[in-house]
């Protein structure tokens, strides 16, 4: 059994060290000093190894303190204002059932991973002495981890929360124990139908019961209801009891390989999500459509036509809600005058909000994400496709199409927020009727330029369909900061007339920069990447 | 024409997978490019296709009038051992675009049907969407692509490894039919393939090109020669 256990750590703790390697490899800059294969460098190696270990040790308490700060600590303050709860008694309630729904959420046993998947099936080890071995030591850190905060809490004895000695047995033991009980349960349940938690058919129950549980938790004490200490200490009891019978059980338990196996296994890796969502894309494709087009505007209508839904839908959407939320607006500055006469005053002072708006509403990144998993994707790796006659042509015909995309919700908002100006007593400004709309319509057109030309320039994605460009992923990211930390700040220095103007120079000059810059670097840049 | 690479170089980080490769390839000839794993045959294909950035040395092609200029994207045509197609197009649309953007620059270009006929894609597969195309069908319409716009060099990457018995024989046949005006280098692992369908054999081992002679020798002891090559000791 240690032995198992012995090997499956040195498994565990080597597929870690590979992945904190692999990562600082990839740290933008840093991750050039490193070596091409940092693998195999000692040196490295044994670095990686330190941290794996300390990582490995800080898990006992780690994730276990910021479950009670997430968790405890704002909703027995809650508890304690609101209803003038004792926070210990809160905190014992909390626990139980909490505890309770993480037996069944929370229990690491016999669930397949990559480690396991590697350990029982690749490497052949013996299913059962691997399950037990490591769901003894997940046990024995979830206690000790435990054990550990409250012997720290009890000796530090922080204001208000009386940290009774009691807990720091009693509360670990009924975490061991409620996890063993459920684990033996479903192991109960394997052997009787064959099928375990993740099955569809049991997948509700598995959700519902902890989902109640919790509901308990979080409820119960809003109704002035709390779970007495005694019941908590004779819960633990008899769960310690039939955890006996639980450990019996699993030693017993012979067909944990058939158990392993029952799991879908899937390595979830960044490739196997786009690999993911580029079926998804594909599983959305309609045959019927056809273009009387020629060439790359042939070429690019027929893309457009067959993922129209996928394209077009959330631009609708936006739109439909732009809509809404406009007339629910206007509706109600009809009813109420004084909103009425705010609305006309202080429309206009929202500009600095609308590239943050138009920023959440564009679909260029979006779209250009689809672009490249069902379609360059496959035909980049076509020389011909990559000649600046069919580079720039298209290039053209996509730029023509996102804004055509994104215009939809922008027109919404270019009409409607002039109209609800109008209809709410006008302003005093007669330039803010214009102003407003070509902000909204030149943002627009920019966010569609921004990201196409992006893409174009710095095409991010690889061959195995990952994001793989730290300056793509670099802008993008200032893009989002610019769009709303920039935008709120020059706003404040500029009165709305300017700060309009300014957004449409901008979006000008950006717009005309990109443009130029797409046509002498796209035929280059725009590769697939290896 | 000849198709001359001279003093091709590429590294990865640290690792030297093409050391100076040089060979010139002649128009009339299939040759087979055999290497171990890893050797770096997709690397060469992927440098003469553009793809990758070689470090250094030349790709050049002569014509038959002796005058040499650098190898452009209409000469050469790249067949993926996987191959890849625009999912959301059928086989029709697919061809149809590509003799669109190509026109002018195709030799007496046909109705997208004749070649599917040519490439004995049955009729009602041809308004079908790609994605739903098998493998081998997926692989054809690749070739496909590649005979239309006919360009001298052709290289082909592991071609008829993933296809059926029959669908392999009418490529092969295909091949053999092209071989007079044009440069044909398929990389393959499949001895029998190379013998087959190959007028001669080239290794890439330890970063660099060269030929295997087959001299008398019957197809056992030839065969015996090019793996005793391709065991040789690295030349570090």
């Amino acid at each position: 059994m240690f032995e198992a256990f012995w090997i499956s750590t040195r498994l565990r703790i080597s597929y870690r060290v590979n992945g904190i390697l692999y990562w600082l490899k990839r740290i933008p800059l840093l991750g050039k000093l490193f070596p091409a294969a940092p693998y195999q460098i000692a040196g490295l190696k044994s670095f990686a190894l330190v941290l794996a270990v300390i990582w490995e040790l800080l898990t006992f308490f780690l994730g276990k303190l910021l479950y009670l700060c997430l968790f405890y600590l704002p909703a027995m303050s809650f508890f304690q204002e609101k209803h003038g709860v004792n926070l210990a008694a809160a905190f014992q309630h909390l626990f139980l059932f909490l505890t309770l729904a993480g037996a069944f959420a929370w229990n690491r046993f016999a669930t397949s991973d990559a480690n396991s998947h590697y350990a029982v099936f690749l490497l052949g080890m013996d299913a059962k002495r691997y399950a037990l071995s490591n769901y003894l030591y997940f046990l024995f850190k979830t206690a000790l981890g435990f054990a550990g905060i409250f012997v720290v809490a009890f000796l530090l004895q922080p204001d208000e929360l009386r940290v009774s000695a009691v807990w720091i047995l009693t509360l670990p033991l009924l975490v061991v124990a409620s996890k063993l009980v459920e684990s033996a349960g479903e192991l109960a349940l394997f052997r009787k139908t064959g099928r375990n938690l993740s099955d569809p058919s049991l997948q509700k129950i598995a959700l519902v019961i902890p989902l109640l549980l919790i509901a308990l938790a979080y409820g119960l004490p809003v109704l002035g209801w709390m779970i007495p200490s005694i019941v908590l200490y004779l819960l633990t009891g008899l769960l310690a009891l039939l955890a006996i019978f639980a450990v019996l059980y699993l030693f017993r338990f012979r067909e944990y390989r058939q158990l392993y196996q029952s799991y879908p296994y899937q390595l979830v890796t960044v490739a196997y999500v786009q690999k993911t969502t580029q079926e998804h894309y594909q599983k959305k494709l309609v045959l019927e459509a056809s273009s009387d087009k020629t060439g790359c505007a042939y070429f690019n209508d027929l893309f457009f036509q067959r993922h129209k839904r996928l394209l077009l839908r959330p631009a609708r959407i936006f739109a439909g809600i732009a809509a809404a939320a406009l007339l629910a607006l206007l509706a109600a500055t009809q009813i109420y005058p004084d909103l009425a006469e705010k609305t006309s005053t202080n429309l206009i002072k929202t500009l600095p909000y609308l590239p943050m708006l138009m920023y959440y509403i564009n679909r260029g990144q979006s779209t250009t994400q689809m672009l490249f998993f069902n379609c360059d994707y496959s035909m980049l790796s076509y020389r011909f496709y990559r000649q600046p006659s069919v580079i720039l042509p298209l290039f053209w015909a996509r730029l023509r199409m996102l804004v055509r995309i994104n215009l939809r919700p922008a027109i919404v908002l270019a009409v409607g927020l002039p109209l609800l100006m109008l209809l709410c007593g006008g302003t005093e400004q007669p330039v803010d009727y214009l102003i407003l709309p070509v902000t909204v319509l030149a943002l627009s057109v920019f966010f569609s330029t921004h990201y196409l030309v992006l893409y174009y320039l710095l095409q991010p994605y690889t061959a195995g369909l990952q994001t793989k460009n730290p300056a793509y992923t670099a802008i993008t990211s200032a893009t989002y900061l610019v769009s709303w930390q920039g935008a709120r700040m020059m706003g404040e220095l500029m009165t709305p007339l300017l700060f309009g103007l300014a957004c449409i120079s901008f979006s000008l000059l950006y717009v005309a920069v990109a443009l130029l810059l797409a046509r002498r670097l796209a035929p280059k840049t725009f590769r697939l990447r290896q | 024409m000849q198709l001359i690479l001279s003093d091709l170089k590429k590294s990865f980080d640290k690792q030297e997978v093409l050391r100076g490769a040089s060979f010139t390839f002649e128009t009339g000839h299939i040759y087979g490019l055999l290497g171990r794993n890893g050797a770096g045959k997709t690397t060469l294909f992927n440098c003469l296709n553009e793809d990758l950035k070689p470090d250094g040395g030349s790709v050049m092609l002569r014509g038959g009038n002796g005058t040499e200029r650098p190898l452009a994207a209409e000469d050469l045509g790249y067949v993926l051992s996987t191959p890849i197609v625009p999912d959301f197009l059928t086989a029709r649309e697919f061809l149809k675009f590509f003799l669109e953007i190509n026109r002018g620059k195709i030799h007496k270009p046909q109705d997208p049907d004749d070649y599917l006929d040519y490439m004995q894609i049955d009729p009602a597969d041809r308004g079908k969407l790609l994605k739903d195309f098998s493998h081998g069908m997926k692989n054809k319409m690749q070739m496909l692509i590649q005979f239309v716009a006919d360009p001298p060099v052709l290289l082909l990457d592991e071609p008829l490894t993933s296809l059926d018995v029959v669908v392999a024989e009418e490529m092969k046949q295909l091949l053999r039919r092209r071989r007079a005006d044009h440069i044909t280098i398929l990389s393959t692992h499949i001895m029998e393939l190379a013998l087959d369908l190959c007028d001669e054999i080239v290794i890439l081992h330890n970063g660099v090109l060269a030929p295997v002679n087959r001299e008398q020798l019957d197809d056992a002891a030839y065969k015996d020669r090019i793996i005793a090559a391709l065991k040789e000791e690295q030349n570090v």
